[in-house]
């Protein structure tokens, strides 16, 4: 017998009332803690893939946009840049490294991108299986996507056309999945990597059906020879985007405007473009849900306190009988107070692993829509605090049915029977 | 040993009372006898310390309550005095036997399981031991009442009201309980009642005007 007994046996023995306050307390918290993840994992998760990219060039349009398709996969590009232009700017003295991108098909909703040996090792990606690609139509699959796939080594699969549609398939030129990458929580994961010849290849056989240009490939080989020609031959040649790194911290006072002003093309800074996202967009959402999920805990609290203080009433006489059996004021405070505390703590506790249910269900969820992983267990810090201030309510909620309890007039309540 | 010289209380200024003077060895029965309206409950509540009273003083044993401080007192009470009240209450949430080991928490002595066990076995209610509270009958109640109230071993063993609403033979048996008890813990026994038919069980008596 002891005083924790006590208050766990007095909330037990009305399991409705209680039932409700953790409801509605569990409710608030884990509303509070699945944005504190959500927000936390978008962080991690943009912030992780923006390393080492300073700067991203595309066709005009939404910067946000090109930023979204080019660096995290999950919005579309802006179009196309000619090919010329991009090599071109790779040549800049201040551009140490510019990986080009192109994308046009997609395997089952994957994005088949095409690019060079760069982009893996910019991404730090490892081949568990085979090697990268070096001929047209050999691929590597991203860690999740094999997975998810069900593709294994040496097996060949038909892209469709577009990014996301599976209606137009290249029945042509099977692709061959000729390595696969490790897991390592980046953007690759969820890519079927290729060279960016791949993607030309199989829209040039589109244009040489309709309209034949058979000198096309033989002149692109010699372009750098026949200058007059470079025009001319590369045409059609396009890509989607370039991630370029500065060589020293001048790029970045240099180039994006050169770019945007006398070229056809888009300069986007990723940090500058995450950082509106992250700490302008995103946080009026989760202010909103924050908003509503601290109404709830307010509500909570309230109910835990009316909850508290009706039983309080109820149970005068058990009070006043404790003291004559010895027990202080002080004890009988605890004794209330302790069930304030015990109401939030479980109340914070369900909470918490409500919030990783609704992860979890959110991760399934958003896999399939936007190929992104959420999961994992984690505690985070802010979790340590929303519990903590969660144990605050419950004490806040308790502390004046407890001082009643304290300031209990003995002989009076008695005498009342 | 209890003995109160020269007590009263008031709740109002109006309404003063003035007691009898009460002097109760270990182990003698005393009963305190009164009509309504008399102060009967309010001098039991005094001599339990659960009021402080305006003027006289209360010894129990060697220890003059007026020297307690607030929280020592509610320690000494609990180790000291057993109280018996004319309804038995107790702590809802708990069965029978945490209701008796409560008292032993609350006055910070070992708890005894076997003690309340072979009280219980006594008193004729040990099936009960594990039920809740409040699912008792309330001849049962009064007997665990009876079994909390004694569990500390207490010098004095105060009962308000305990026959009032029962028939004779229960009288009888709750009066031999309470005797019985208080003897075997070597307590000073005072009921307080109206209850004329004590008069023939308990002779030292106090009536209070």
């Amino acid at each position: 017998m002891n005083l924790f007994r006590i208050s766990w046996s007095n909330l037990i023995a009305r399991p409705l009332s209680v039932m409700m306050s953790l409801l509605l307390l569990a409710l608030g918290v884990s509303i509070i803690s699945l944005l504190l993840l959500v927000n936390e994992r978008l962080e991690q998760n943009f912030n992780q893939n923006i390393k080492g990219i300073d700067m991203v060039v595309g066709a005009k349009g939404s910067p946000l946009q090109l930023i979204l398709a080019s660096v995290y996969h999950i919005d579309n590009p802006t179009g196309n840049i000619p090919l010329h232009e991009a090599e071109q700017l790779a040549q800049h003295p201040l551009v140490e490294k510019a990986i080009p991108m192109a994308y046009g098909d997609n395997y089952q909703g994957y994005r088949i991108l095409g690019t060079d040996s760069q982009y893996v090792a910019h991404y730090e990606g490892n081949l568990i299986e085979g090697r990268l690609w070096n001929a047209k139509f050999e691929v590597v699959l991203g860690a999740a996507v094999a997975k998810r796939l069900g593709l294994d080594m040496g097996q060949t699969f038909l892209g469709a056309h577009g990014l996301t549609d599976a209606k137009n398939v290249h029945d042509e030129h099977p692709y061959t999945v000729v390595g696969i990458l490790q897991a390592n929580g980046s953007v690759i994961d969820q890519l079927i990597l290729t060279g960016v010849e791949s993607v030309w290849g199989i829209h040039e056989e589109h244009e040489e059906k309709s309209s034949p240009t058979p000198t096309e490939e033989t002149h692109e080989e010699e372009d750098h020879d026949h200058e007059e020609h470079a025009d001319e031959s590369e045409e059609g040649k396009e890509i989607t985007a370039l991630l370029i790194k500065f060589r020293t911290p001048m790029g970045m006072v240099m180039l994006p405007r050169m770019i945007n002003e006398e070229t056809s093309m888009q300069a986007a800074l990723p940090a500058i473009e995450i950082n509106k996202l992250l700490y302008k967009l995103l946080p009026i959402a989760i202010n909103t849900g924050q908003g509503i999920a601290i109404a709830i805990m307010i509500i909570s609290a309230i109910s835990v306190f009316i909850s508290l203080y009706n039983n309080l009433k109820d149970r005068k006489y058990e009070l006043a009988l404790m003291r004559t059996m010895g027990a202080s004021r002080w004890q009988l405070f605890f004794i209330v107070v302790m069930e304030g505390l015990l109401l939030a703590l479980i109340g914070a506790i369900l909470g918490l692993l409500a919030s990783r249910l609704g992860l979890l269900l959110l991760n399934n969820m958003v896999i399939d829509a936007y190929h992104y992983d959420f999961s994992g267990w984690v505690l985070l810090t802010s979790e340590w605090w929303l519990a903590l201030a969660t144990m605050g309510i419950g004490f806040l909620a308790a502390a004046f049915p407890g001082i009643q309890a304290f300031g209990l007039n003995i002989s009076e309540t008695l005498a009342e029977g | 040993m209890l003995v109160s010289r020269n007590l009263t209380f008031s709740y109002t200024p109006s309404v003063a009372f003035q007691f009898p003077d009460i002097h109760c060895e270990a182990g003698q029965s005393l009963l305190v006898l009164g009509n309504s309206g008399k102060g009967k409950t309010t001098l039991l509540h005094l001599l339990a310390g659960l009021l402080r009273p305006n003027t006289g003083s209360i010894h129990i044993g060697e220890v003059d309550l007026a020297n307690l401080g607030e929280k020592e007192l509610d320690r000494f009470r609990g180790r000291n005095i057993g109280i018996v009240f004319q309804q038995s209450h107790f702590v809802d949430a708990l069965n029978v036997m945490d209701n008796l080991l409560l008292g032993q928490y609350l006055a910070g002595v070992p708890q005894n399981k076997s003690r309340a066990q072979s009280l219980l076995a006594h008193l004729g209610v040990e099936e009960r031991t594990h039920h809740k509270a409040w699912k008792l009958s309330v001849g049962e109640a009064q007997r665990v009442a009876i079994a909390r109230a004694v569990m500390n071993q207490p010098k004095v063993l105060l009962a308000d009201e305990p026959t009032s609403a029962l028939d004779d033979q229960s009288t009888e048996k709750v009066i031999d309980l309470l005797e019985e008890q208080a003897r075997q813990a070597n307590a000073s026994l005072i009921i307080v009642t109206h209850d004329q038919r004590l008069k023939d069980r308990i002779f030292d008596q106090v009536i209070m005007q």
